[in-house]
């Protein structure tokens, strides 16, 4: 009977709080925190009344914070913005929304780590079986799945202080600032052969990373 | 809250990568108790807005998403305040049909063609099949087995199917939960949304779960006798002695045949044989008896018989032949 009760589980509401409505990034003090609160309590709410409005109000809202923590585990924007795309599309297609016993919050940046992390793995041939965002709904993660995330991309980001200068750059460019390859030629003033040797060994170091993380 | 400032600054040095192991190793325990989780994500927000990698266009990105729903609007779709109202009325008599139905089910009872009630899907020898019930759920039917399903599954209490044979299930959640129950022979199988395989030949009913959760019961009994929580989750009951068997195996053995392939590790030869064998409707025989002794581990194409018999000759220097059986249930 446990199954049940599981499953039937409402998303449970969370405590009512006077309603501040901000739309203002809440980065810096404590009260921002506490906005950003009683802005999942809205967002809760929104859902309950239209789920699509909630949904919109929701990609708007997390979207580019998103993508800032996907782009650290990939190699391009381009993946960063489909594996964010991703995690929304299953989270409207799925209900997920309507499942949820974490923050929407809580349940995204979870689900974008866990997605990012896949597709790397994947893309460099080392899949694990990898955790669904139908299974992040039910159960939380153990902190030394949470700590692979930060380890992962923190050895990116090493590896990228590592390369050599120029190569960095290239890099960076290619991925943080989504320049396509002619264009990082033509700026830095090089052949499109070099760029792409600046990258593949960008590329390279990346996989290691992901060897040594990998246990 | 009580978290302090300074968690928070150390959560941010955390991201960032400047933590010393010993302030690592106290982010780990501190993030041990579930309740920190909010927090632990609302501050890596907050250090996301703070050094952003790289501003998406997210306008452009909201179009593209609304774009991709509203082409699979069977997944639920945006809707104006019109199709709201359409959506009520549908709903409206949505209830009364079902409340028809039921009537209509009830009053009919019993003397209702089977034809009517329940759809069958029956595989030959050396074949799969794909079925895609009402209800969006999927099923992979191995070769020589059946499925019966409720024609009316969306309008009952419950999803129900029944099988013989191999079959693998990817049952989809409804919107509001409503049991989906596999019958074999000896046990039934109750779920929600998972995905599972079931096989009942040799009168012993198997589950390997891959996905979920499911309750396993026995039939005879009618009694819970399993949970199967997690992937690779293994049961089986046999007819006659009823006895019951749990324990954890690779899934990915048992599930390997919906894509026309057998994976073994470490498997008796005269399994794979039989295996083999009760996919193509053969009893395989190989003289050697030497040979049979032997484990075998692999993957073996599964689309033609004679190629699969082949490359095991090859492997063991020996001949193995089929011989038509005449039922392999």
């Amino acid at each position: 009977m446990a199954i049940e009760k599981e499953f039937s589980k409402n998303t449970a509401s969370l405590k009512k709080r006077s309603l501040a409505i901000d739309s203002e990034d809440t980065s810096g003090d404590r009260s921002g925190l506490v906005k950003s609160r009683d802005r999942e309590y809205f967002l809760r709410k929104a859902f309950r009344e239209d789920p699509w409005e909630g949904c919109t109000l929701i990609f708007k809202h997390y979207y580019s914070p998103l993508c800032s923590h996907a782009i650290r585990y990939v190699y391009s924007q381009a993946y960063a913005e489909d594996i964010v795309s991703e995690v929304f599309m299953e989270f409207w297609q799925k209900k997920h929304f309507e499942k949820i016993h974490t923050t929407y919050r809580t349940y995204l940046f979870q689900a974008v780590r866990n997605r990012a992390l896949n597709f790397v793995r994947k893309e460099f041939g080392r899949e694990l079986d990898p955790i669904t965002e139908g299974e992040l709904l039910g159960k939380s993660l153990s902190p030394e799945q949470i700590m692979v995330h930060e380890e992962f991309y923190q050895k990116v980001q090493e590896g990228i202080e590592q390369l050599p200068p120029k190569c960095k750059k290239v890099f960076l460019m290619s991925r943080n600032e989504g320049k396509p390859i002619k264009e990082i030629a033509a700026q830095q003033k090089i052949s499109v052969r070099t760029v792409e040797t600046h990258i593949s060994k960008a590329l390279k170091m990346m996989r290691e990373v992901l060897v040594q993380t990998n246990h | 809250m009580k978290h302090n400032q300074m968690e928070r600054a150390l959560l941010i040095r955390y991201f960032s990568g400047g933590v010393t192991p010993l302030e690592k190793s106290r982010v780990e325990n501190w993030l041990s108790d579930d309740v920190n989780l909010e927090y632990f994500y609302e501050v890596l927000e907050e250090w996301e807005r703070g050094s952003a990698q790289f501003i998406p266009d997210q306008t452009a990105a909201l179009d593209r998403f609304t774009q991709r729903i509203n082409q699979h609007p069977s997944e639920g779709k945006k809707k104006s305040s019109h199709d709201n109202n359409n959506r009520g009325f549908i709903h409206r008599w949505g209830l009364w049909l079902a409340v028809a139905s039921i009537l209509m089910l009830l009053m009919i009872g019993v003397g209702l063609k089977d034809s009517l009630m329940y759809e069958t899907y029956q595989t030959g020898y050396g074949m799969t099949q794909k079925v895609q019930l009402a209800d969006g759920s999927e099923v992979v039917l191995n070769a020589n087995s059946s499925l019966r399903v409720s024609r009316w599954m969306n309008w009952t209490a419950t999803r129900e199917a029944w099988v013989t044979g191999e079959a693998y299930f990817s049952v989809k959640r409804t919107p509001t939960p409503k049991k989906f129950i596999v019958y074999t022979a000896q046990l039934s199988v109750e779920v929600l949304g998972t995905k599972f395989n079931i096989k009942d030949r040799d009168n012993t009913a198997r589950v390997v779960l891959r996905e979920g959760k499911v309750k396993v019961a026995s039939r005879k009994e009618q009694k819970e006798v399993a949970v199967l929580a997690e992937e690779g989750d293994y049961a089986e009951m046999t007819d006659s002695s009823e006895v019951f068997v749990t324990k954890k195996v690779d899934p990915e053995l048992y599930t390997t045949w919906k894509e026309k392939q057998l994976k073994f590790v470490d498997a008796p030869l005269p399994k794979v044989l039989s295996e083999i064998g009760s996919y193509y409707g053969n009893h395989i025989i190989c003289r050697d008896s030497a040979t049979m002794q032997k484990q075998f581990t692999g993957t073996l194409p599964n689309d033609d018989l004679t190629i699969i018999l082949k490359t095991l000759g090859n492997i063991y220097r020996t001949e193995f032949l089929p011989q038509k059986a005449k039922s392999l249930k």
